[in-house]
């Protein structure tokens, strides 16, 4: 089934743009035709890991209703013969564009988000594309909240900082409960001794679970060779017999049946 | 949760209703019992030194003894102990206004401490009360639920007095507190105060204390000038109209603590009391202009009750119990009500000489005044914390934004 993903997250450096891209890449590999859309206006990502620096058409251009959807996708597609297709839009990294960005007001953002809304009939409909990821700014603000509201399926991103557990936590009872969206959460970075066993993962699994009282869906743990990657290249399309690759399988699994 | 569903959480929650009964029934308890304290003086036709010498041991009583209850209640194991021990006073008090039936010195002087007394000692605490049982979230829309019925109890109650005699409106008001108290007792929390640890500020504290000050000069200033303003709008106004004042306060005040509570909820407590401080500024700003004209009279009577209805809200309910913090919040009450109880006596020590001031100098003087409040609450901090604001900004943003996708979808399919 056709589905909007937003990859959320309570801080920044949870491994959101990570998780997405890697999510992208899995769905792709799998034979997904998938558009992955960075909306952290704020603190643009993408475009580092997809080195592209000088476009015509950003995704700010979308969203201020100068040009449409078609003319910001890029082809990003890694040829691997099963017939999947990646296309991203990026975020304007200039920093007037940030800037730009930040002082949009209410009115704006909610012009903005009938062009996300409209997305759903552009690209899942008429694009025939199986999955848009948005990958979202961190925290609780108008942009965030936009693309929340037009995905179908929401995923936490957090960290076993206790800040960031705290911050989620707070998150996702004070505000999700508004959107009633299907929400799971990813454990990233989570250190390895606490999923040696089994029996362990599952114990953690749940004490998460009763943490967060949403369902878990992937606990990923602190790989240093994704960490020695530094965003350079996608993990999954370089290192496909990594645990990494094997838990992002699992998790496009699982979000395809969520 | 959503903020409707919270609000209404909030309302129908055993905690607020106990906070609603005790704050309703003390005010809809004492302001008909002045009315009616009063009604009883105008009988005897008292000379104006008897009266004043009434009226004045019944602030000082109030004044006094609201300092003093705040220092009794630690006497006392549990505060709804004390409340309760103030509210039965109080049905004892309204009880002992019978004697004001036949004319007697010495009871009339007694009945004037008591009546101030019943008032004064446990005030404090039972706004302190609202503080406590109240959240910072949403202290403003509860507020103005509570002012909104205290309103509508005064003037129903306030309508039985002034058609009842002295016996039965002193018995009305007996049983009106006796209601009180035992719904109270009903009803009250089992939380005497909230869980975090309280600490004792001294009165010195209080009173240098620079965001304390930067709220409290405004709230005098603002008594100062409304209530020194009374007899002279009378007299401009006339009987007929100056009669309408209460309603105004009353009434237009009622309804514009409701909405002005959630206002205050939703953009900060400092915004919403420097409207009220300009809407009023102007309205005597108009008057001081216009001071024949009868649509100057309405506007004014308008905006004083728009004013009224923030600032009762805010400085009667809210702002004292969020600058307290984690400090008890008896002392904040405390002086929070001092201006308002020592001007409406020192309206009354000015009423006499009301007809030889100019209107049109005195509403010019008063606008001034209130633009000069204004100032301090500049520099005041805001004590609903923005987070909070800004929370509730992006829940409403999520709100509408959930709402333009519905509607959106529902475009989509047809």
């Amino acid at each position: 089934m056709k589905k909007i993903i937003a990859v959320h997250s309570y801080k920044g450096g949870t491994g959101k743009t990570s998780l997405s891209t890697n999510l992208a890449a899995t769905f792709v590999r799998n034979g997904k035709k998938v558009c992955l859309m960075d909306l952290d206006f704020r603190a643009p990502s993408l475009h580092a890991i997809f080195k592209k620096q000088n476009l015509d058409y950003w995704l700010n251009d979308y969203l201020n209703g100068v040009c449409e959807i078609n003319k910001v996708l890029i082809d990003a597609t890694n040829n691997n013969g099963n017939g999947g297709k990646l296309l991203v839009g990026l975020a304007n990294p200039s920093t007037e564009a940030i800037r730009d960005m930040t002082a949009k007001d209410r009115k704006w953002e909610m012009k903005a988000l009938g062009r996300l809304l409209a997305l759903r009939s552009a690209l899942l409909n008429d694009g025939n594309f199986d999955y848009i990821i948005f990958d979202t700014s961190p925290g609780l603000q108008y942009s965030s909240i936009n693309a929340i509201v037009a995905a179908d399926i929401v995923l936490v991103v957090t960290s076993l900082d206790a800040s960031d557990i705290n911050g989620s936590q707070r998150m996702t009872s004070e505000l999700y409960d508004l959107f009633e969206k299907k929400t799971g959460i990813l454990i990233n970075k989570v250190i390895v001794d606490y999923l040696k066993s089994k029996e362990e993962q599952k114990k953690f699994t749940k004490k998460m679970k009763d943490i967060h009282n949403l369902p878990i869906l992937a606990t990923i743990p602190c790989f240093c060779e994704v960490l020695r990657a530094a965003g350079n290249f996608i993990f999954t399309e370089e290192r496909p017999d990594h645990p990494f690759t094997e838990t992002l399988e699992d998790l496009a699994e699982k979000v395809e049946k969520f | 949760m959503g903020e409707k569903a919270a609000i209404t959480k909030s309302i129908f929650q055993r905690e607020f209703l106990s906070v609603l009964i005790i704050v309703v029934n003390a005010f809809s308890w004492y302001f008909p019992l002045y009315i009616l304290f009063q009604n009883a003086l105008e009988q005897f036709q008292l000379d104006s030194t008897l009266l004043l010498t009434a009226f004045g041991i019944q602030a000082v009583a109030a004044i006094g003894f609201a300092i003093i209850g705040t220092t009794l209640l630690k006497k006392f194991p549990r505060r709804d102990l004390f409340l309760t021990v103030w509210m039965f006073i109080g049905i004892i008090v309204s009880v002992l206004l019978i004697t004001l039936e036949t004319f007697n010195v010495a009871y009339l002087l007694s009945v004037s401490f008591l009546s101030g007394f019943s008032l004064g000692l446990g005030f404090p605490s039972c706004l302190a009360y609202f503080g406590d049982h109240t959240k910072v979230e949403n202290r403003g829309l509860l507020a103005g639920i509570t002012f909104f019925a205290s309103g509508l109890a005064i003037l129903l109650i306030g309508l039985i007095i002034n058609f009842s005699t002295l016996v039965t409106g002193a018995l009305i008001l007996a049983a009106w507190r006796g209601i009180g108290l035992l719904l109270f007792l009903l009803v009250k929390s089992k939380k005497d105060y909230p869980q975090e640890k309280q600490f004792e500020a001294p009165y010195k504290a209080v009173l240098f204390d620079k965001s304390f000050l930067l709220y409290f000069i405004p709230w005098t200033l603002f008594c100062a000038v409304n209530f020194l303003g009374v007899p002279i709008e009378i007299n401009l106004f006339g009987e007929e109209l100056g009669s309408l004042m209460p309603i105004g306060e009353y009434g237009v005040g009622g309804f514009v603590a409701l909405i002005g509570g959630w206002f205050a909820d939703t953009v900060g407590r400092k915004r919403i009391i420097i409207v009220g401080f300009v809407m009023l500024g102007i309205g005597f700003a108009v008057l001081g202009l216009f001071p024949g004209d009868v649509l100057s009279w309405y506007l004014y009577i308008i905006v004083d009750g728009i004013a009224w209805g923030i600032f009762s809200l805010m400085f009667y309910l809210v702002i004292w119990s969020e600058l307290a913090g984690n400090r008890t919040k008896e002392k904040y009450y405390m002086l929070g009500v001092l201006p308002f109880l020592t001007a409406s006596y020192i309206q009354i020590l000015f009423t006499p000489f009301a007809g030889s001031v100019e209107a049109s100098s005195a509403f010019s003087l008063a606008s001034f005044f209130l633009f000069i409040a204004v100032l301090p609450l500049l520099y005041a901090p805001e004590t609903m914390p923005e987070k909070k604001i800004e929370l509730k900004r992006l829940q409403k943003f999520a709100e509408d934004a959930k709402k333009a996708k519905e509607k959106y979808e529902r475009k989509m399919e047809k």
